[in-house]
């Protein structure tokens, strides 16, 4: 529960209200996490949030968050600059089941920055290509100019290891990309739906529609895992702030399959 | 190309018997639009439908003082074109190939007056446009809620 301190190093700007961090310990090193996990980080004197891991499972000198200033503790992270300290203790949670999908085809449909924590999951598919059998990833954001990680997408894009497919809701004459819902690109990914597995985050309705439109057509619930964001504030299962039903999303999520989620999904304000 | 090449792809030609294949083959043309070629503007004469072969096609709306709004675009396998279909057959839309495009164009005045004389036909055409704007629809609800926060277009 002791968090550690750690030092900023680098800093970039992805989008107008958006960032990268790398932050590392000098006096304990190494941050092991599995993707998905999460950090709990401590801007002294501010507050304390829960931040998805975003860098390189491999490269765990580095711990890699990536940001967007939508309040008081997160906007203070983003006002960091390099040499700057922060707290932070973890990682916590579930990760993406890989394990799961060894072997499948694998979708990973992500929205807005819910691409932050499945970066490391691409990165980790990548690096053990073999594992999986046709790998895609179809990524929503609101405009290009919101689009994350560009030097990653135009990397995994003129790569044949991984078919990436990107859309916005909203662009002007300039973006000759696809415009529309996420769900419209699944026809143009290779899948075989009974062997598939899909690892999707982004916001909640966006989630759910996806996870419906994939087990519609015939990739099984049990396979289709979603990462849920709740108020995360003790991070062990103690404090009860992410409850969602019967589970604390700090201890046994954020990750969870479409399985043991759909009936919890359509209940309001849970 | 033959339109049995685009069957796998194709919700319109899934399902669809030989007389409908062997129909739609006899009003079919070839085109070929280069990058950013008008494909149809709106309130032009809905003349002919569209199967998408390879490329890709921007839905744009004219904004008049200002610069065209892409709504929607739309790629292989895909149909471009629902306003052929219902009176008074004009387009609501502006198309225009994003990138080099392959289509095959249906005659849309040949294709209503067989789906007058061959009911199966018509349930067919009917079914796979309603399910298609139904899906566009379902797609269309979830972009107004304007999920994902960020900067303005």
């Amino acid at each position: 529960m002791l968090p550690r301190s750690f030092r900023l190093t680098a800093k970039s700007q992805e989008t107008p209200d958006t960032f990268t961090l790398v932050f590392e310990d000098p006096e304990h090193g190494e941050v092991r996490f599995r993707p998905g996990q999460f950090m709990m980080i401590y801007v002294f004197g501010v507050g304390e949030v829960p931040i998805s891991i975003a860098g390189n499972p491999h490269k765990t000198h580095d711990l890699i968050l990536t940001v967007r200033g939508v309040g008081a503790v997160t906007n203070a992270i983003c006002a960091l600059d390099p040499g700057m300290v922060v707290g932070a203790r973890g990682p916590y949670g579930s990760g993406w089941p890989l394990a799961a999908a060894k072997g499948r085809d694998l979708i990973i449909v992500t929205g807005g920055i819910g691409i932050a924590p499945l970066r490391p999951a691409i990165i980790e598919t990548l690096s053990r290509r073999d594992d999986f059998r046709d790998l895609s990833l179809i990524y929503g954001a609101r405009t290009p100019t919101d689009l994350l990680y560009k030097d990653d997408l135009l990397g995994w894009e003129s790569s044949a290891d991984i078919d990436v497919e990107v859309t916005v809701d909203r662009a002007s004459s300039e973006w000759w990309g696809d415009v529309g819902l996420v769900t419209r690109l699944l026809p143009r990914v290779r899948f075989n739906p009974p062997n598939t597995a899909a690892f999707v985050c982004g916001p909640e309705v966006m989630m759910r529609v996806v996870a419906r439109d994939l087990t519609a057509r015939g990739v099984p619930t049990q396979n289709v895992y979603l990462s849920l964001e709740r108020n995360m504030k003790c991070a062990v299962g103690f404090c009860g702030h992410c409850q969602f039903g019967r589970d604390f999303l700090c201890r046994t999520g954020p990750i969870r399959s479409f399985h043991d989620l759909a009936e919890r999904m359509r209940v309001d304000e849970i | 190309m033959s339109l049995q090449s685009l069957q796998e792809t194709a919700p319109l030609l899934t399902a669809m018997s030989i007389d409908g294949i062997e129909f739609l083959e006899s009003v079919a043309t070839e085109i070929q639009f280069p990058k950013g070629a008008l494909i149809f503007d709106e309130d032009q004469t809905a003349g002919a439908f569209y199967l998408i072969a390879n490329g890709k096609i921007g839905l744009e709306v004219s904004m008049l003082a200002r610069e065209a709004h892409l709504i929607e675009t739309l790629g292989p396998g895909e149909l471009l074109g629902v306003s052929w279909l219902f009176p008074p057959y004009r387009w609501s839309w502006r198309a225009r190939a994003m990138v080099a495009t392959d289509v095959v164009a249906f005659d849309a005045e040949k294709t209503r007056r067989q789906c007058d004389k061959d009911p199966d036909f018509a349930l067919h055409i009917y079914r796979t446009v309603a399910e298609e704007a139904v899906q566009r629809l379902h797609a269309t609800r979830i972009r107004v809620l304007d999920l994902f926060p960020g900067s303005e277009s």
